[in-house]
C-alpha cells in the first residue's frame, strides 16, 4: 500500500466503484436512526428542557436523535438543515396533550418517521467543501504562504499577482468553490471534502506544515483521475 | 400602584396541562398553550386592564406555568400612564395637542414613584368612568374635570 492509495475505494463493493457514490457521515446517521420513534413524556421533556421552547421543529429534533442513537457526532447547521428533509412529525390524533403535572401524556401520540434513508447525491454534491471553505472567511494570511496554496490550487492568477490578503482569500475562495461544483477533483467523501478548507487555513495562518503536507498528498491523488474517498493523512 | 398590587397578588397561572398540533407541512409542532385558560375577574376598569395585560410564561425547569408578578404590575402601570396622555390627546382640545404643556409634562417629566403612581390609578379610574376604550371622552364636564386635576398635579409636582 502506497501513501497515495485510497483505501476506502479499493474496500468498495463493484456497484459502489462504478457508480461512484458521495459518502457523508450523514449517510451513517440517517442508517442509525430507526424508521419510527415514539415520543414518550420522558423523552418529551427532555427535549423541551434542552431546546427551552414550546415550538418544535425537525431541526431541534436532530440534535435529541444525535445524543440518543450517534453519540452525539458534531453537526453543523447546514448538516442539520440537510437532515431535516429526512423526518416528519407525526400525530395521528392531530393533537397532543400533556400533564405535566401527573408526568403523563394524556391524549394522543407523537412520533418521529423517517422520511428517507439516505440523502440525495445532489444535497450532498452542494455540501462538498462548504465547511472547510466557510471557516476560509477570518483568517490571517501570510502573503508567501497564501501564494503557495494558489499555485497548487492552479487558476489563481488574479490572486497571486494581488497584493492584498482580502483579494488573495478571495481568489483561494472563489477557486475551491469552483472546484467542488464541477466536481473537478472528484473528491467523494463529504467529510475529505471539508478538510481541504481546514488544511488551507492551517497552513496559511499558522503555517501547519502537516496541514499542508495532507493538502499536497491530496493534490496528487487527484492527478489519477479517480474518485478519492479517503486518503491517509500525516 | 397598592391597588394593582393587591389586584395582581391573588393571580394564579394555568394548570400545567397543554396541547400541542402539528404545523401543516409536519416539520414543526406548534403551540404550546395551557389546555384551560385562567378566568380573570372583570367588574372594575381597573381588573379589567390587568386582565389584558395578564400572561403566563412556562418554567420549562419546574414545568409549570409562572406569572411574572412584578413586570405584570409595571405593564399595567405603562399602560395607565400611555392612557392618560391618550386622554390629553383626545381632549385637551387643541389643533396639536403634543404641544400642550400638560402633553409635554405627561410625556416627560411625570414622576415615577409609589406615591404619584397611586394617584395615577385614581385618576385612570375616574376617566374610565366616562370614557371609551381608547380614551375619547363622553361626557365634557367630566373631561374637563380631569384636565383641571392633571394640570393641578402637574402644578404641585412642578412646584416641588
Amino acid at each position: 500500500m502506497g501513501v497515495f492509495d485510497d483505501k476506502k475505494f479499493e474496500n468498495l463493493d463493484w456497484i459502489s466503484q462504478a457508480t461512484e457514490p458521495i459518502d457523508s457521515k450523514l449517510n451513517e446517521f440517517l442508517g442509525k436512526i430507526p424508521d419510527e420513534i415514539d415520543i414518550n413524556y420522558a423523552s418529551y421533556v427532555s427535549i423541551i428542557q434542552s431546546d427551552r421552547s414550546g415550538s418544535l421543529s425537525i431541526k431541534d429534533i436532530i440534535q435529541y436523535l444525535n445524543m440518543q442513537y450517534c453519540g452525539g457526532i458534531s453537526l453543523s447547521w447546514d448538516d442539520r438543515s440537510a437532515l431535516s428533509d429526512c423526518f416528519e412529525f407525526q400525530m395521528p390524533d392531530g393533537e397532543v396533550i400533556i400533564d405535566f403535572k401527573q408526568g403523563e401524556i394524556k391524549k394522543g401520540s407523537l412520533k418521529i418517521v423517517k422520511t428517507q434513508n439516505t440523502l440525495d447525491e445532489k444535497v450532498l454534491e452542494g455540501m462538498l467543501g462548504k465547511e472547510g471553505i466557510h471557516s476560509l472567511n477570518y483568517i490571517r494570511v501570510n502573503l508567501l504562504r497564501a501564494n503557495e496554496v494558489m499555485e497548487l490550487l492552479g487558476k489563481c492568477d488574479s490572486g497571486i499577482r494581488s497584493r492584498s490578503p482580502r483579494n488573495k482569500v478571495y481568489a483561494i475562495r472563489a477557486r475551491l468553490n469552483d472546484i467542488f461544483k464541477t466536481n473537478e477533483w472528484k473528491i467523494k467523501d463529504t467529510e475529505l471534502a471539508n478538510k481541504v478548507g481546514f488544511w488551507i487555513k492551517d497552513y496559511i495562518q499558522d503555517g501547519d506544515l502537516a496541514a499542508f503536507s495532507n493538502f499536497c498528498r491530496l493534490k496528487v491523488m487527484t492527478h489519477k483521475d479517480q474518485p478519492i474517498y479517503s486518503m491517509e493523512e500525516v | 400602584m397598592r391597588e394593582i398590587s393587591e389586584l395582581v397578588k391573588d393571580l394564579t397561572a394555568s394548570e400545567p396541562v397543554v396541547c400541542i398540533r402539528l404545523s401543516s407541512d409536519s416539520s414543526s409542532i406548534r403551540g404550546f398553550e395551557p389546555v384551560e385558560e385562567i378566568d380573570l375577574k372583570k367588574d372594575t376598569a381597573l381588573e379589567k386592564l390587568v386582565a389584558r395585560k395578564y400572561s403566563q410564561y412556562f418554567d420549562f425547569s419546574a414545568l409549570e406555568f409562572k406569572v411574572d408578578k412584578q413586570n405584570l404590575e409595571q405593564s399595567v402601570m405603562n399602560s395607565i400612564r400611555d392612557s392618560i396622555r391618550q386622554f390629553i390627546e383626545k381632549n385637551v382640545g387643541m389643533r396639536n395637542p403634543r404641544q400642550s404643556k400638560l402633553y409635554r409634562w405627561a410625556y416627560r417629566n411625570m414622576p415615577r414613584n409609589h406615591d404619584f403612581n397611586d394617584t395615577l390609578v385614581m385618576v385612570y379610574k375616574y376617566m374610565c368612568s366616562f370614557c371609551t376604550d381608547n380614551m375619547v371622552s363622553l361626557n365634557q364636564e367630566h373631561t374637563k374635570n380631569t384636565l383641571a386635576i392633571l394640570e393641578a398635579i402637574m402644578e404641585k409636582h412642578n412646584e416641588e
